[in-house]
């Protein structure tokens, strides 16, 4: 509806009482919008605060969980927002958050504001409803609506109230655009809801879980308004302001981890250290009862006989566990039909490492116990530990609840010094753990100190070596053929990609990640070789075709660093805001001889040249002898993670490798 | 608009329905893994003859070895009733024969509130010859693309097995009914999919006494068989059709066949008997109605106030319906065909391509313009000779402008007395019709005056691009070049919609990545950007190092900043598919390089000059004392070149990537 000032006033109330009595009348408490203000329209195109298409004014969100044990918690979204231009009209297609499941849309209103005063709110027409997911089990519906009358010139605001079966308390704060003003109201519900009320009943020692906050990242200043005091025990008020939108760098740590977010949970009102001890403790008694009943396991280890020395019975134990327990962990998503067909079972949990030698399988958890019970038989020092990948988020001390994905088993030698062993991740060899684990706080086992950090290893350990013989067809492509061996990471990766695939299904697997390595070119022949030895390295050859620049005239100008894995530098921007992290150390070497195509001579190639820095190295070789043109490249990253300080020299050092790819050899037309 | 057809959007390889993203794969596979993790047992179960023939078949054939399945078997079998209702048999096998393979057998089917799918069996045959049968839990149904302002009310059903692997037969068999009458008569079918097709067998039924029309691609191709009461079309052993670059897009490639069914003695208006009856349908449809209401005609006359000549009250419409009403889709029962009231459009402030062509032509005819709905297609080709409505997706507006003024005035928008505009394009002023549309088939509706006309063709003078820069070179390596980029025509338009919907900053970022292929640390500053009356320029003052390599103690200047080795070149032997470089299009460059004091340019390179049927290149360098100057000019006009011509177009793009990595020997003055 649009019309004119003087009787906007009076029609928009109409409108407004009309639709609250249709829409939001369901809201748990009355609404009511706020006055917009001159300070509201004042917001303008600002590069300094990155408003450009659109900001938010303002987001003020209300978690009311006063009836949480009834299973009911309630979820506020008020959000006002300044268009600028026609790009910004689109933020006024809305879907309502996810939250849960569950969640149930029980209260919304929006509306348009135009400068002149007018005011044009959502009908029920402009909501849409519909069932995204149908399964036999699930229905979820999503709810959207597109507010009317918008120009690229106002401001549209909206309340959204849902309603969910229990507590959820991570709360999204920075956006896709500014974030003006900040306002988070929670109402801490007392006792436990019914979903939890059987846990707790039946652990009658463990002590109510009280409210707990903790703010990430914040970019901007932030402030508790208010917290629970003697008068009202029930209200906590956060607020901050300026948020600016959040941006992704290229090798960036988790975005899930930068985004400035806040979590309020029911949890530990004990201070962290207290809180993850108590976590390690149990877990530890958790360990000892998994191996309490273990006399098939104690005569597994008798039979390792009298092994000399603790790295042989450590690397024993662990090609046991692999050629004797089948790794059960996504059974069900990819390999239940193998678990299946074979030994026809379906994955149960156990109860002793008895139990599970006995079914012959087991979770990524289960075979750690495992290997963590037969260490201690065999009297080596070992504790089982907990950490998170890095590729989705960081841990957090201060957040007081379990934030692990990944359990491990460290070694600890007569030294102290401590050796990490996942044999329940698939294709890990001893002595390693995957690149997301590396550079990760762990939680141990009634260890001294409860954390440790899982070592980044050494680029040495993760090594590609690639050699070619190439040569010039006479419509101007370079075939050859290259073989490829890959230590570590690598191959972990190529074995990870070609897990229980049979040799016809490596071909087509590996072609997609030479491509991606090499850009275009037209593979043949892929062949892989070593993935059945964890301790040695893959080889991959296979043939290709590159295409290459025509000769001019007289003169051909190569590039033979062009056919070696891609060089392009991902840091082009003068500066960056976040740390990097790449996912490991790593060192490639790659060599080519490429035959001189007949009829042409060489006539120049580049000097060797050689770049180093504290990040790493990069150097190139060229040579040539009679029709033989030969070059080599060597590239070392020191290590994966690096402080934003370090940024120019990253750059500098992938700026190298791409100029390096960028040098020419000349070849000229036989004079002859 | 969304004239949703049925088998083009919707097959078990998944290969065409364009839109199915990664969160659609990841919902299937949470469909897939919530399935295997209920731990069903997998019983053995009886095929039918059908599946136990294409098990047995697949133990013979050998095909292409980058081919991640193969189709034993695709039918479908169509009776049309005589209300347009249409219940389709569908059976379809695969073996698969990698591990993406197992993508690609699983079923996906599109469903909407006429459009039931029912009946489904599928049978996994393993290797070892055990079988299983289709569970329920493993159907579901959802809506992958999904996104807040596009609002339908269509979904796919998704069948899958759970741990499919190379070696597998995966087959299903199911009904399709269309309660739609409009989309029973027209039914569709791809016959061939990337993957080889053993054999494909589409046919269709229709009541006696009528009649259909016939179009596809390669249907020439296809055998075709005059049944009793209708027609089978029949392939057998179609080739893996490999993705390759510069290949047309996939809808010209592949096999498919699209049948509109008709009664010729029926007086309904949706029977479609020639291109009259479908701008008749149409006109109707699209028409608002006829008495445009107080609220449209007051805003089209106040938009209007004080100007007299039409064409100046056109584009100030055109203007407005662009910019004010943003895109939103409502394509919810008949909002899939018909538009909203103007003036609810216009209080919404929102619209789909049908809404915001009505509103249009409603303020138009409020000053008394007549307008047309023009019925058109953004993705693929029109078949003149196939008079359908369901082979356009969009609805743009025609204006009768002879009275007013010569087409010749605005000749890449007009044809035939008739101005075209796309009020749904952002980008575009009145005058104007994006790349997508020229050259395309389009439906004009008018009552009295209907045909399928093609829009003006796209030259490549249309969309050009003229680089320009001034460079002086530092003893160093370093430069310093001012930069002046000019694009013309839809370029032009295009380029400077992108500015006005981008932050300057994202756009400095993009210009710095582009040149960073170039030179180290490309810095831009004193950007100014223009926009004048037939195109829109950009300046600025760029900085970078590492312009000078060494080669044998020779130093090799990099000639071309603009442009290092973006040109995929074309490789490999083998070519299955035509060669299209896409659009008309031309780009110039222009570089004046201005060397140290005391430094000289070498002998240049021989120029660089080729061309083929649809592209050509000139490339040259120009020494003088002190200064090189560097020219290139390529031009594509659009179009294919057949695979026996693989070999001309490869020496061409292997010509272009040399001239984009053009160098220069330098001596310094020491030497």
């Amino acid at each position: 509806m649009k019309s004119s000032p003087r009787v906007a006033g009076l029609l928009a109330l109409a409108l407004v009482l009309t639709f609250q009595s249709v829409v939001a009348k369901t809201f748990k408490n009355p609404f009511k919008w706020e006055e917009v203000t001159s300070s509201d329209w004042a917001v303008g195109q600002d590069s300094a605060k990155r408003i450009f298409d659109a900001a938010m004014l303002f987001e003020k969100v209300s978690a009311d969980d006063e009836e949480m044990v009834e299973d009911k918690c309630y979820r506020t979204v008020y959000r006002r927002i300044r268009i600028l231009n026609e790009r910004g009209r689109n933020r006024a297609n809305v879907s309502v958050p996810f939250v849960h499941p569950e969640q149930r849309v029980i209260g919304l209103v929006a509306r348009a504001i135009h400068p002149d005063g007018t005011v044009i709110d959502l009908q029920e027409e402009h909501i849409f409803e519909k069932e995204i997911v149908i399964t036999r089990e699930f229905k979820y519906k999503q709810t959207s609506f597109s507010i009317p009358g918008v120009t690229d010139d106002c401001i549209i605001e909206y309340m959204i109230s849902i309603r969910i079966p229990y507590a959820h308390n991570r709360w999204p704060i920075q956006k896709d655009i500014p974030l003006l003003d900040f306002e988070y109201q929670w109402l801490v519900g007392q006792g436990v809801s019914r979903r939890d009320l059987d846990y707790y009943r039946s652990h009658p020692g463990r002590s109510l879980p009280g409210p707990n906050y903790l703010w990430f990242n914040s970019q901007s200043k932030q402030k508790v308004d208010k917290l629970p005091s003697n008068e009202d025990t029930r209200e906590v008020r956060f607020s901050t302001s300026d948020v600016p939108p959040f941006e992704e760098e290229p090798y960036g740590l988790p975005s899930g981890h930068l985004r400035d977010k806040l979590i309020c949970f029911y949890g530990a009102t004990r201070k962290p250290a207290l809180y993850w001890g108590s976590w390690a403790s149990s877990n530890e008694r958790r360990a000892a009862g998994f191996c309490e009943k273990s006399d098939v396991m104690k005569e597994v280890v008798a039979g390792f006989g009298e092994l000399d020395s603790d790295s042989t019975k450590i690397n024993t134990a662990y090609d046991w566990i692999l050629d004797n327990i089948t790794n059960t962990t996504h059974a069900g998503l990819y390999d239940e039909k193998d678990v299946k067909k074979e030994k026809r079972l379906t994955p149960k949990r156990h109860s002793s490492v008895d139990e599970m030698i006995e079914r012959g399988y087991g979770s990524r958890d289960d075979i750690h116990l495992l290997f963590w019970a037969m260490l201690h038989e065999m009297n080596i020092e070992a504790k089982i530990a907990y950490a998170m990948e890095r590729t989705h988020d960081l841990f957090v001390y201060k957040a007081k609840y379990w934030q692990f994905s990944h359990s491990a088993v460290m070694v600890l030698d007569s030294s102290g010094a401590q050796t990490f062993y996942t044999p329940g991740i698939g294709c890990t060899p001893a002595s390693h753990v995957p690149w997301y684990l590396e550079g990760v706080q762990a939680l141990t086992c009634a260890y001294s100190e409860y954390f440790v950090t899982i070592p980044f290893s050494s680029p040495e350990v993760h090594r590609s070596m690639r050699s070619g013989v190439f040569e010039f067809t006479e419509d101007y492509e370079v075939t050859g053929r290259i073989a490829n061996r890959r230590w570590g990471q690598f191959a972990q990766a190529t074995r990870a990609d070609l897990f229980e695939r049979p040799p016809e299904d490596h071909h087509e697997t590996m072609v997609e990640r030479i491509e991606i390595d090499y850009g275009t070119v037209e593979l043949d022949s892929v062949a892989v070789d070593g993935l059945d030895r964890l301790d040695r390295p893959v080889t991959l050859t296979f043939s290709a075709s590159f295409p290459s620049a025509a000769p001019v005239g007289d003169q051909w100008l190569l590039k033979p660093l062009e056919y070696f894995t891609t060089s392009k530098n991902p840091f082009v921007q003068p500066s960056r805001e976040g740390d990097m992290m790449f996912q490991h150390a790593h060192q490639r070497t790659e060599a080519a001889e490429f035959a001189v195509p007949a009829g042409w001579v060489v006539d120049a190639v580049p000097s060797d040249t050689v770049f180093v820095n504290q990040v790493g190295l990069c150097a190139v070789q060229f040579s040539f002898s009679g029709d033989k043109l030969m070059v080599q490249r060597s590239f070392t990253l020191d290590r994966p993670y690096w402080p934003v300080v370090a940024y120019e020299a990253v750059r500098e050092l992938y700026q190298a490798r791409q100029d390096q790819a960028d040098l020419m050899v000349i070849l000229t037309k036989r004079s002859d | 608009m969304s004239f949703a057809t049925n088998d083009y959007a919707v097959n078990m390889n998944g290969e065409s329905r364009t839109e199915v993203s990664l969160s659609s794969r990841m919902i299937r596979i949470g469909i897939l893994s919530a399935a295997c993790l209920l731990g069903l047992s997998l019983g053995t179960a009886a095929q039918p003859r059908w599946v136990k023939d294409m098990v047995d078949l697949a133990q013979t054939v050998k095909v292409d070895k980058d081919a991640t399945v193969v189709v034993l078997s695709s039918s479908k079998e169509v009776k049309i009733g005589s209300d347009g209702h249409s219940i389709a048999k569908i059976r379809r096998a695969v073996k698969v024969l990698s591990p993406a393979g197992s993508e690609k057998a699983i079923l996906s089917e599109l469903t909407s509130p006429t459009r039931k799918i029912k009946n489904i069996e599928g049978w996994l045959v393993r290797e070892n010859g055990t079988v299983e049968d289709m569970k329920k839990d493993w159907i579901g149904e959802m809506d992958a693309t999904y996104r807040a302002g596009y609002y339908d009310d269509n979904r796919s059903l998704v069948a899958s097995f759970p741990g499919v692997e190379s070696g597998d037969v995966v087959a299903f068999e199911y009904k399709v009914v269309e309660t739609d009458a409009l989309l029973g008569r027209n039914q569709r079918f791809v016959l061939q999919f990337v993957e080889p097709t053993i054999r494909s067998e589409f046919t269709v039924e229709i009541p006696g006494g009528w009649a259909l029309f016939q179009t596809g691609r390669h249907s020439d191709e296809t055998q075709r068989i005059r049944t009793k009461n209708g027609y089978t079309w029949l392939t057998d052993r179609l080739d893996y059709q490999p993705i390759e670059p510069f290949m047309p897009q996939a809808s010209d490639i592949l096999r498919w066949i699209e049948v509109s069914a008709y009664d010729p003695t029926s007086s309904r208006e949706d029977q479609f008997a020639d291109w009259g009856a479908v701008a008749t349908w149409t006109h109707d449809l699209q028409q608002p109605s006829n008495a445009v209401d107080e609220q449209t005609v007051s805003a089209a006359r106040q938009l209007c106030e004080g100007l007299t000549d039409p064409v100046e009250q056109m584009t100030a419409i055109a203007q407005y319906v662009r910019d004010k009403i943003r895109y939103v889709a409502v394509e919810l029962g008949a909002g899939r065909f018909e538009p909203r009231q103007p003036h609810t459009t216009q209080q919404n402030g929102y619209g789909d391509c049908k809404d915001k062509t009505a509103l249009m032509r409603a303020m138009l005819k409020a000053v008394d313009i007549p307008s047309e709905a023009v019925l058109a297609n953004t993705r693929r080709p029109i078949d003149p000779d196939f008079p359908c409505p369901l082979q356009f997706n969009h609805v743009i507006i025609g204006i009768p402008i002879s009275d007013y003024f010569e087409c010749g005035e605005w000749p890449t928008a007009c044809i035939d007395g008739w101005l075209y505009y796309d009020p749904t394009d952002d980008r575009f002023d009145l005058g104007h019709i994006s790349s997508q549309l020229r050259g395309t088939f389009v439906l004009r509706t008018s009552e009295k005056d209907s045909s399928v006309l093609c829009l003006p063709e796209l030259s490549p003078t249309d969309y050009e691009r003229l680089n320009f820069a001034n460079i002086e070179l530092s003893p160093d390596g370093s430069i310093l070049a001012r930069v002046r980029t000019t694009y013309y025509g839809l370029l032009a338009a295009e380029t400077a919609f992108g500015w006005k919907s981008r932050a300057i900053s994202e756009w400095t970022k993009d210009q710095i990545k582009r040149f960073a292929r170039a030179m180290q640390d490309p810095r831009i500053t004193e950007i100014r950007r223009e926009v004048a009356d037939d195109s829109v320029w950009v300046s600025f003052v760029l900085e970078g190092r590492n312009m000078v390599s060494e080669s044998g103690g020779r130093s090799l200047l990099k000639a071309d900043i603009f442009h290092a080795d973006q040109t995929n070149s074309l490789v490999g032997k083998r070519r299955v598919h035509p060669v299209s470089f896409g659009k008309p299009r031309l780009e110039q460059t222009i570089i004046a390089w201005q060397l140290p004091p005391d430094w000289r340019a070498g002998t240049p390179p021989s120029p660089i000059t080729d061309s083929c049927e649809i592209a050509s290149i000139s490339s040259q360098i120009e020494v003088r004392e002190g200064e090189i100057s560097f020219l290139s000019r390529v031009e594509y006009l659009g179009g294919e070149l057949e695979d026996s011509a693989y070999k001309t177009a490869k020496a061409f793009t292997g010509k272009v990537r040399a001239a984009e990595s053009t160098r220069v020997f330098l001596t310094k003055g020491d030497h």
